[in-house]
């Protein structure tokens, strides 16, 4: 997923949260019983014969109100025993959003769920970008060995994607993450997530690699113009070392591409 | 016999045998240990889960007197409902308990209260069962209920469980204030926050020092996050105190590899504490091994980073080495400050 992509998708997520956070504050809301009126929506997203639409709404709902805190902890239990359940259930529509929730409340249902799908694929609950996305937000249910399985095993770019951020907290895969940089028959994309990852596990080495591709012939000027920034924000001002100071001058005389020497221009000015 | 490394099975099938009274309760209290050879390469939520079941059979079968700090500690510290109604089911399992185990019991209800989860205990597999309207709160407001009840009904209170609240699991208590016979530790290699090199010895000997750890990573926020909290708490009061020269401040990171420079200095700065010549966060580039060994440190690693570990302080002495320690517990800064007081003030005898 691009980061366009997501923004949007989040964004939405957002207003449909506050929409729903608006619905159950209504005075109809109150008036009818807080408690009864979420106890029913528990008991529509238990539902499977109920509409999609009308269990997504409660969903979503539900997942509002469980932010008040204090007022939804009597709830909380039976909220969570549901999600579980669908989460649980194959042929359930909601799996996903029950499986989302569930992950980010580090729920080991959830996380069990995840790693069999991803072990067995014939026991995938959901798609494989998307579960090492969910399993890689705890850095202790070793999401980064099943990340680097998926990577080797996967023909799904998204997976691929997704299994090289994972990588971004396992200092172990540094040599998979420099070979990832260094492979150009690979979409720059995932090539740019790699160098994102090493940068997080290993900065110098990130460094050693960005310099190369710098002075690479071969390289695409975009992805050049792209690690000068990141190299010059990573120095800061006036800090740049001698190595990459020449080989940005030396890039800076020879390059055609007009955006790249402007940034070339900029980052030798501020030495 | 201890299970082999990672063999959470043949761990289960211990905890099984208690249960059915093949063995005594006795025998699960070592497999608590972070560095027990069983915990390696086990992932946290695996820990949390035999934590869980293991300290559930403590309410089934008894708790043994030094089970209790590991109880104490879960209901002060833990995070997964889980676990924490386990340590609940646990306290009922003892002979008596403190008002210090009562208040912890409560203040553990709260962290659960936003958190509550259906929760099973008589099998190890499944996580929950769906049928079961058991919940991690109702567990523990019955653990409150029947202990309350049975405490009034006592003429005298002994001191409970509380008393015992900083020994260790693997030993009874026995002093771990000597160091690793191994490795000197004045020798370690340390990276600092702004990735500059010394020795152990460098940075502690010649002076009283503090020393804890932690590692970034830690998701539990009553012990890392607030071990550094705390920890700048306790310089500034050293400070008020005109005692910054003469106590050594160091936190060395259980997760070296990841624990870069950059990562020490943001997490100390965000939690107050101010880096100086005499205060800096460590992290030891040839791994944490001889580390651990030097000062004998609860903690475990899994696959990824680590799975588990206490909280753990060390006052040393001006040779480098720990005179007091506080672990396991969360300790409080007005006592770590009067025992270095102490020491200062006795010339280091």
């Amino acid at each position: 997923m691009n980061v366009d992509e997501y923004r949007k998708q989040y964004g939405e997520r957002i207003e449909r949260s506050t929409a729903a956070s608006k619905t159950l504050g209504t005075p109809e809301a109150r008036s009818s019983g807080d408690d009864s009126s979420v106890s029913a929506k528990i008991e529509l997203l238990r539902d499977g014969n109920a509409g999609l639409q009308e269990r997504s709404r409660a969903l979503r709902e539900l997942q509002a109100a469980a932010f008040t805190g204090p007022k939804f902890s009597p709830f909380q239990a039976s909220f969570i025993n549901v999600l579980r359940g669908i989460a649980l259930k194959e042929e359930d529509p909601l799996r996903q959003s029950a499986l989302e929730y569930l992950s980010a409340e580090g729920d080991p249902v959830a996380r069990q769920v995840l790693t069999e799908g991803l072990t067995d694929p014939t026991k995938a609950a959901i798609s494989e970008a998307k579960a090492v996305q969910l399993l890689a937000q705890d850095d202790h249910a070793d999401a980064a060995s099943i990340a680097k399985q998926v990577f080797a095993r996967t023909s799904d770019p998204g997976a691929k994607e997704e299994a090289v951020r994972a990588m971004a907290s396992d200092p172990t895969a540094v040599d998979l993450l420099t070979d990832i940089i260094k492979d150009q028959s690979l979409p720059d994309q995932l090539r740019s997530l790699g160098a994102s990852s090493l940068r997080s596990v290993d900065p110098q080495a990130f460094q050693n690699e960005a310099l190369r591709i710098i002075a690479d012939d071969k390289e695409s000027d975009a992805l050049k113009t792209r690690y000068v920034v990141i190299l010059d924000r990573m120095n800061g001002a006036g800090a740049l070392g001698q190595d990459l100071s020449d080989t940005l001058e030396q890039l800076s005389s020879s390059t055609k591409d007009a955006r790249l020497r402007k940034v070339l221009t900029k980052v030798l000015q501020r030495r | 016999m201890s299970p082999a490394p990672g063999d959470l099975s043949a761990a289960v099938d211990h905890i099984e045998k208690v249960r059915q009274g093949l063995l005594p309760a006795q025998d699960l209290v070592p497999l608590f240990a972070e560095q027990s050879s069983f915990m390696h390469l086990l992932t946290a939520p695996e820990i949390e889960r035999f934590r869980g079941y293991a300290l559930s059979t403590f309410g089934m079968v008894g708790l043994p007197v030094n089970a209790e700090p590991i109880v104490l500690e879960e209901l002060e510290t833990g995070t997964e409902p889980y676990t924490i109604a386990a340590a609940a089911m646990a306290m009922l399992g003892a002979a008596d308990h403190g008002q210090e185990a009562m208040d912890l019991l409560k203040a553990a209800r709260v962290r659960v209260l936003a958190r509550d989860v259906n929760v099973q205990y008589q099998r190890f597999e499944p996580i929950f069962d769906i049928a079961s309207n058991e919940t991690a709160l109702g567990i523990i407001d019955d653990a409150i209920a029947r202990l309350s009840s049975r405490r009034q009904s006592l003429p005298m209170q002994a001191p409970g469980p509380a008393a015992e609240r900083s020994q260790c699991c693997c030993c009874g208590g026995a002093d771990h204030a000597a160091p690793g016979k191994q490795v000197d530790p004045g020798k370690l290699v340390l990276e600092d926050q702004i990735g500059a090199r010394t020795s152990f010895g460098a940075f502690f000997r010649g002076q009283i020092g503090i020393l804890t750890f932690f590692y970034t990573r830690c998701m539990n926020p009553e012990k890392c996050s607030l071990t550094i909290s705390n920890l700048a708490r306790l310089q500034r009061a050293l400070a008020e105190k005109n005692l910054s020269d003469s106590v050594r401040i160091g936190a060395i990171s259980y997760d070296p590899a990841y624990d870069l420079p950059h990562r020490l200095a943001a997490y100390g700065r965000e939690r107050g504490l101010i880096f100086g010549e005499g205060c800096r966060m460590f992290r030891s580039p040839n791994g944490f091994g001889e580390v651990q060994e030097s000062f004998e440190l609860a903690v475990g690693f899994g696959p990824q980073t680590v799975n588990r570990h206490q909280i753990e302080l060390l006052l040393l002495d001006e040779h480098g080495l720990p005179f007091k320690r506080f672990v396991r517990m969360k300790w409080d800064a007005s006592e770590v400050l009067a025992a270095l007081e102490a020491r200062i003030t006795s010339g280091g005898t």
